[in-house]
């Protein structure tokens, strides 16, 4: 007993020990009169409750179970009865010395959550944390994690705003913290860092976002933008071997598409085109039905002192366009034995992945714009049988040709070793080292042949190139948790060391005019250019380290009062020479009123309603390592010395040794509610998130300094919003039942500062560069502004000569466009709306009728304006390429077309409103009734549709864009490959 | 859950034990685990890696490599001195794009926010800095040659600064208190600066005339230009005595003996200029370490490439206006060896076609942005060595002061003094014919010039001069000629446009020459293309760079300008 009580003094954790053994004595405590009884006291799943209290009712005479759930209690007679009570189970009443079964008393606040190095019984939640369990994960045709969550989480937008089946789901919590840095949430998988793609969706067992800085500050400089908790499914102790296997096959088509003059409008002379006699679909030639399939299998199970579980998928997915695809094949595996009698756990996991696809970028080799550009009149191939190419014609190349003459892979592995120690002496004394290593494998290899139009308009036969990217990831992490309950009071504390050393190695190296294209990629040393001194070769190498130690203590009195407390301490290498560590401390508050005395009359309709306050420190690491340091570049500088050509040296970063992390406060204040018996459910947070620190890319002169750019910790923005998320189960019958989720967020994001005393910079930037050769930004990024706002020319109309006609907002007056609008900014542009949604929202419903479900997952985003690049190229008179049909409309009510003597350009014109709502999954399954058998235990078979319909104002393609850089939102990209729609047939068995 | 009471001693102890170890264990591993130093592997920085003196050497590439950048970067001076005057320019090109910034320089509309201002800044204070680190290095300033030509170099950047934006601050230490930013010199102060540091190095630069190398020869010649401008930069100072002193630098150069006009107009823009005798400094561009010059890339259409089956980009961006071709007289060879005009032929001899029609470079523009410009407008620029393969013009040389520029500057201050030193105005002529007898092989006697004809008029018709109707549909002249009768030297002017087109030459020439009777010069006077008179000088300087005055609020912007951001 003392020798434990060392031990926990040891962890900081005795506070509770010597109260919880006073009470012990009561168990044995026998007096002279009355009937001895003795009982078990169980959950509803058999398991023994430890520390129940027992009570003979009407009396003071009372007892907690033990180990075991067996109480022993002297009672004033046989017929006495017992009153049962257990922290989150509802009391019972019952007959001396029977044994009793308890019901959780309210199944949704004992729901386990994953709050980070731990677990937490979600009605101890003090902070604003989201957990979606495997059950309501969209299904579908599902390629990452995220769009197993995409509209179920309040504050998490998840958008996939681009069809390359490569590309994964870009991710935002709650705003925009960071100009340079990352703004997209950690992602845990198990505990360590990967991504939302790490492991199969299929392998997910839930996802649990935290949201609010107190419950993210435990992971210091990483948990900023929120941190995403992914936990894969496990196998259980004494649980039957299962099987599963859960396949789809699904096919993708392009949801919209671009409305561009055809062959008989070539011929009708409504663009600069030649009639060239064809008329050839580009995009048909270049895009097909897409085929996807797509295959689990997971095996789990245990027996009294080991689990194990094994989880395969394969997945072969073909993109809209052809020669684009993505293959993957993922492990996961894990095993864990217990000894010693439960003291010592030993965890073992491997997670693998494959990815591989093939060498056309569709999106940045402008095969689908070419494809939209290209004269519809022109053929595909030449009449030599080479294909057709056009090269007079400035940017102008075959996109038959991009596809087809290209041959490569880029191949990539991730393999994941982790192993786990825990010593748990005495219990809820658990004692944790984890070690785990990754490494990451990448290769690229391929070849453009002669007849590829690079090589074919250079004069150049063949472009073959290989890289490599290597990386390895270690991580240590040491923790001790010591968790305590005893009567009214639970008690949690927890230390912890972490370690993460990451390195990263490159190579590449390509050759240029081969022999012939016999050799590809495969023999790159018998190229020319190696010979002239013109091929390509280059490797780096780099590696940082974050250190953590870090702490946190939850206490909770009677499920009424709950507190936690934590603080991280870290550093990286990263930061500059006077601020190796940061301080990342967090508070907060939970106190559940429906629990008080005074709410007793609620009963009967309250289920629950909790406020949780709190307030938290994270940070962000900078992106690059380094950055503190004057570095020098090495080559470029090259000068001519007495005839021979000398390398030189010169410095290509000014060095900053106060480089730190950005720093974000945040304070959250939220509601837990429940009411008609857990019929309606939900949470709604407020917040406040403040970033100081916010690194920026200053102009500084030169000289004094070595460069003329400086990366400082300087400005200051502001997020601040609100997120609602209800769920109800309004029709609940035997055969029936309707649950629907809606989420809804509105975040505001303003910029306060970019200059202090050392840094002074202007408090306007022009930002949102749309490329040549319209060369221009589009929006203003302003002190004491939002970010996101699009400020150009304003477009009322078109002039008789075809030329836009603006407004000059400093006048009032009506202008027809002249170029010195252009770079005149401070007369003629104007604010003209925000790029940055106010409102995102969720709204999830499951129908179930009999063996028959149906879900229906909605997204929709609300209040900004969208840059459709593709009118702001496309839709103009004076470009000698393909045109929209809508070119030849007039834009505005004056009837005026425009005239090719209006260049393309940035006007209001081009902005549209993006407020959409659309239906993106819906699901339709059928659970097969089955007879008893021994073989199969459940066969479950789905028709599915993603990206279904979208109501919306907007008149470009598709609303729903990717959240990528701050400094670029709202742009939709005339070159991204466009979103598809795809209907999913799937199957799961169980075995 | 509460955890059992009935804990055995001995469990106890070995409990007691395996904490104690993995306490232990702990301390060894966080102690060894908190070291956040940085490793450096791939990339140089001076806080983790001590240079060997070899480095150190290798830290001068900059004072050299920097001048690369200034004059072929992008938006370089390459660009600047020419894109806003009135021999070419860069219109919207239909069809192609381009036009964006270049429209503004056109017509004189600057702003903080242009490309140009800021690269030009950028460039030529990352020389200044490169040379003040330089000497600061006793190491590498080892000798008195280095210290001299790195000196001279620094000259070379300020000169280069002081002629775009006047207002410049003048920094010529490398080692700063913390948080000093530097405030902008009085234009005299700087001027002086300049003068007295080439006067003091000049003679110390050393007589060896290599490529790359800075001799002794291009300090004078860069003094020279510096008198030469005196009067346009202060035009409230003016003052004879600085011709004199141009010519006195420009003797030294003539009377040295090594230099001499070559044969051919053309030998001095070969992709390797080494050859020419007329190079008194030159930048040296290469097929592996240093590549820059973009006219071919600029100039010449897509399918015109074909020509020289020059593979690298192509845009044929550039116009050349065709009042400035009508100065060309007949007969003289620069026009062609400058430009090429007509339909165009492949290698091979056969027509190039352009989407079905041949290409056929038209003399006559549209305008430069309403419509613009359509893709076969304008003459080619074919100055500069255009060679198959990579090469375009990727890798020619850059002949940064010539010979007959030499000559033709003291033929100017010999007209504008009206004589010095002995010398005539018929001299000056002489001079000028000097350097045209080349380009007039089949008739020498058109080559002979008068004084007379050198004071007189300009044979530039200038003007606004725009087609804003349609290809394919009626024309629409707007028309508004001034002439350039009243330009003062105007024959003298039109010779520099003819010898010096596409030299960064333009800008400085026609701020330079007045219109008589006035206190306006070509410049900002006279109109061109789409480019109108103007009512004030405040253009002969440039607008200080937004991303400068972002970067240190001592700044000021130049005076007629606000800050467009």
């Amino acid at each position: 007993m003392n020798r434990n009580l060392l031990c926990l003094l040891l962890m900081g954790g005795a506070l509770g020990a010597n109260a919880a053994e006073s009470t012990l004595p009561a168990v044995a405590a026998i007096t002279q009169q009355g009937v001895k009884v003795k009982g078990v006291v169980k959950d509803a799943k058999g398991e023994p409750i430890i520390g129940a209290t027992v009570t003979e009712k009407g009396t003071k005479n009372a007892t907690v179970t033990d180990y075991e759930g067996n109480y022993l209690l002297n009672v004033s007679s046989r017929n006495a009865v017992l009153t049962i009570s257990y922290v989150g189970y509802i009391n019972q009443e019952a007959k001396a010395g029977a044994d009793i079964i308890l019901q959780e008393d309210n199944a949704l606040l004992n729901e386990v959550v994953v709050i980070g190095y731990g677990t937490q019984r979600k009605g101890d939640i003090t902070s604003a944390i989201t957990s979606v369990k495997a059950e309501d994960f969209a299904q579908g045709n599902i390629h990452d994690a995220g769009d197993l969550i995409k509209g179920k989480v309040a504050g998490l937008t998840i958008s996939n705003g681009s069809g390359d089946p490569s590309v994964a789901s870009s991710i935002r919590l709650r705003g925009i913290i960071s100009l340079y840095g990352g703004n997209s949430p950690l992602v845990l998988v198990d505990g360590l860092e990967g991504s939302l793609s790490s492991v199969a969706p299929e392998n997910i067992e839930s996802i649990d976002v935290l949201k609010d800085a107190s419950a993210a500050a435990i992971y210091g400089t990483r948990g900023a933008a929120g941190v995403i908790l992914v936990t894969t499914k496990a196998g259980k102790r004494e649980a039957t071997t299962t099987a599963n296997y859960s396949g789809y096959v699904s096919l993708a088509t392009f949801g919209k598409k671009l409305d561009m003059m055809d062959g008989d409008d070539i011929r009708a002379g409504k663009t600069n085109y030649t009639d060239r006699g064809y008329d050839t679909d580009w995009l048909d030639a270049v895009s097909r039905t897409a085929l996807t399939h797509n295959h689990n299998v997971n095996v789990s199970g245990g027996n009294k002192s080991t689990s194990y579980n094994a989880d395969f998928t394969y997945r072969d997915q073909q993109g809209v366009f052809i020669n684009t695809y993505s293959k993957e094949m993922r492990f996961n595996g894990g095993l864990s034995h217990w000894m010693f009698n439960d003291m010592l756990k030993l965890q073992f996991n491997i997670l693998k992945r494959w990815h591989e696809n093939g060498p056309v970028d569709a999106a940045g080799q402008m095969v689908y714009r070419q494809a939209l550009m290209r004269n519809p009149t022109e053929p595909i191939y030449a009449e030599d049988g080479n294909w057709y190419e056009n090269f007079g014609i400035n940017y102008y190349y075959n996109p038959v040709s991009i596809l087809n003459e290209q041959t490569g892979e880029y191949k990539t592995e991730t393999t994941r070793l982790t192993g786990n120690i825990t010593l748990e002496p005495i219990r809820g004394w658990q004692t944790n080292l984890m070690l785990s290593t990754e490494r990451y494998n990448a290769h690229d290899e391929g070849y453009q042949s002669s007849n590829y139009y690079g090589q074919r308009a250079e004069y150049r036969t063949g472009y073959a190139y290989h890289s490599y990217a290597y990386n390895k990831t270690n991580n240590l992490e040491l923790t001790s948790t010591y968790k305590h309950q005893w009567g009214d009071h639970r008690f949690e504390a927890l230390v912890g060391y972490s370690y993460q050393y990451q390195v990263d190695e490159n190579f590449y190296a390509n050759n240029t005019n081969f022999l012939n294209d016999f050799f590809q990629y495969n023999n790159l040393g018998v190229g020319q250019y190696l010979k002239e001194g013109k091929a390509g070769m280059g490797s780096g190498k780099s590696d940082d380290t974050l250190v953590g130690f870090f702490g946190r203590v939850s206490y909770g009195f009677a499920d009424k009062y709950n507190v936690l407390l934590s603080m991280r301490r870290e550093g990286s290498s990263k930061f500059g020479e006077n601020h190796k560590w940061g301080s990342f401390p967090s508070a907060s508050l939970g106190w559940t009123i429906s629990n008080e005395k005074f709410m007793q009359s609620t009963k009967s309709w309250l289920d629950n309603l909790k406020l949780r306050a709190g307030f938290g420190v994270t940070g962000v690491v900078p992106a690059s390592r380094y950055q503190s340091l004057t570095t020098w570049a090495l080559g470029s500088p090259y000068y001519y010395d007495n005839g021979t050509w000398k390398q030189g040296l010169k410095v290509d970063q000014n060095p900053n040794p106060d480089l730190k992390w950005e720093k974000s406060t945040e304070y959250n204040v939220g509601i837990d509610f429940a009411v008609l018996g857990d019929r309606i459910w939900g949470n709604i947070d407020v917040y406040r998130k403040k970033t100081v620190d916010m690194l920026w890319w200053y102009d500084v002169p030169v000289p004094p300094n070595l460069y003329s750019q400086t990366l400082a910790n300087v400005g200051e923005m502001r997020n601040q919003g609100i997120e609602l998320a209800i769920n109800a189960i309004p029709v609940r019958t035997k055969d029936f039942e309707w649950k629907t989720t809606a989420t809804f967020a509105h975040n505001a994001t303003k910029l306060l500062s970019l200059s202090n005393d050392l840094y002074e910079t202007a408090n306007k930037h022009y930002i949102a560069y749309l490329g040549e050769p319209i060369s221009l930004t589009t929006q203003i990024m302003e002190v004491g502004k939002p970010l996101g706002q699009w400020h150009g020319l304003k477009s009322v109309g078109v002039s008789e000569n075809g030329l836009w006609l603006i407004e000059n907002p400093t006048t009032g007056a009506i202008e027809e466009f002249n170029d010195n609008m252009l770079t005149d900014k401070e007369t003629y542009y104007q604010n003209l709306g925000n790029a940055i949604p106010k409102i995102n929202v969720g709204w999830s419903n499951t129908f179930k009728y009999k063996d028959f479900d149906l879900n229906m997952q909605f997204t929709g985003q609300f209040g900004f304006k969208i840059l459709n690049e593709a009118r702001a190229y496309y839709q103009n008179n004076a470009v000698t390429y393909n045109r929209l049909k809508d070119a030849a409309v007039a834009p505005y009510a004056d009837g005026n077309v425009l005239k090719p003597a209006q260049k393309q350009t940035f006007v209001s014109y081009y902005l549209s409103n993006g407020n959409y709502l659309k239906l993106s999954n819906l699901t339709l399954g059928y659970n097969v009734p089955l007879k008893a058998n021994k073989y199969v235990k459940n066969v479950r078979a789905y028709l599915s549709a993603d990206n279904v319909f979208t109501i919306t104002s907007y008149n470009g393609l598709d609303p729903e864009l990717s959240n990528g850089d701050p400094q670029y939102s709202g742009i939709d990209s005339r070159d991204k490959y466009p979103t598809i729609r795809t209907y999913t047939f799937g199957l799961n068995v169980t075995f | 859950m509460l955890h059992s009471k009935t804990v055995t001693t001995m469990k106890a102890i070995y409990n007691k034990i395996i904490v104690s170890a993995m306490v232990g264990a702990a301390g060894l591993t966080i102690g060894g685990c908190t070291n956040l130093d940085e490793t450096i592997y791939s990339r140089l920085a001076s806080e983790k890696y001590e240079f060997t003196d070899a480095d150190l050497e290798a830290t001068i590439a900059p004072v050299y490599s920097s001048l690369r950048d200034v004059y072929w970067g992008w938006f370089g001076m390459a660009d600047i001195m020419d894109e806003s005057s009135d021999v070419w320019g860069i219109p919207n090109r239909i069809g192609i794009g381009w036009g964006d910034l270049y429209i503004s320089l056109h017509k004189h509309e600057f702003n903080a926010g242009i490309g140009h201002f800021s690269v030009n800044w950028a460039n030529n204070y990352a020389g200044v800095n490169a040379c003040n680190q330089i000497l600061a290095n006793e190491l590498v300033a080892s000798s008195e040659l280095i210290k001299a030509q790195v000196r001279a170099y620094r000259a070379m950047y300020y000169y280069n600064l002081f002629d775009l934006f006047r207002n410049i601050p003048l920094d010529t230490t490398f080692v700063h208190p913390d948080g000093w930013t530097p405030e902008q010199a009085a234009p005299e102060v700087t001027y002086k600066w300049i003068e007295s540091e080439l006067k003091e190095v000049a003679d110390q630069c050393g007589d060896d005339i290599s490529l790359g190398k800075l001799s002794k020869y291009a300090a004078y010649m860069q003094l020279a230009k510096l008198y030469l401008n005196h009067d346009a930069w202060f035009p409230n100072n003016k003052d004879n005595s600085y011709y004199q002193k141009c010519i006195d630098c420009l003797n030294v150069i003539i009377n040295s003996g090594k230099f001499a006009l070559a044969t051919n107009y053309s030998d001095n823009f070969l992709e390797d200029i080494s050859a020419s005798p007329e190079i008194i400094f030159g930048i040296v561009y290469e097929n592996k370490y240093a590549s820059g010059n973009f006219m071919a890339n600029l100039w010449i259409h897509n399918a015109g490439r074909a020509r020289w089956n020059f593979s690298g980009w192509a845009t044929g961006g550039g116009v050349v206006f065709p009042q400035f071709l009508d100065i060309y007289e007949e007969g003289d060879t620069r026009l062609e060896n400058t430009w090429t005009g007509g339909p165009q032929y492949a290698l091979d001899g056969s027509p190039i076609y352009l989407d079905g029609e041949p290409l056929d470079y038209g003399r006559e523009l549209h305008s430069i942005d309403n419509p613009g410009c359509y893709p076969m407008e304008s003459w080619r620029l074919v100055k500069y060595e255009i060679k198959s393969g990579d090469f375009g013009s990727s890798y020619d040389d850059v002949p940064y002061f010539r010979y007959a520029d030499a000559l033709l500057m003291k033929a100017e201050c010999l007209l504008r003094l009206g004589g010095y030193n002995g010398e005539t105005e018929d001299d000056a002529a002489a001079l000028v014919t000097q350097v045209r007898a080349r380009n007039f092989k089949a008739d020498p006697s058109k080559a002979k010039v008068t004084a007379a004809q050198l004071k007189g008029g300009s044979k530039y018709n200038y003007g606004h001069r725009e087609n804003t109707g349609e290809l394919g549909g009626a024309d629409n002249w707007v028309e508004n000629y001034q002439g350039g009768a009243d330009i003062e030297l105007g024959g003298l002017l039109d010779e520099l446009a003819r010898e010096f087109v596409c030299e960064a030459h333009r800008r400085d020439d026609i701020i330079r020459f007045m219109i008589k009777g006035s206190n306006m010069n070509v410049y900002c006077g006279k109109s061109w293309f789409c480019k109108d008179p103007e009512a004030d000088r405040h253009t002969d300087i440039f607008p200080i760079p937004q991303d400068a005055l972002d970067g240190n609020p001592k700044l000021k912007q130049n005076p007629g300008y606000t800050a467009a951001n």
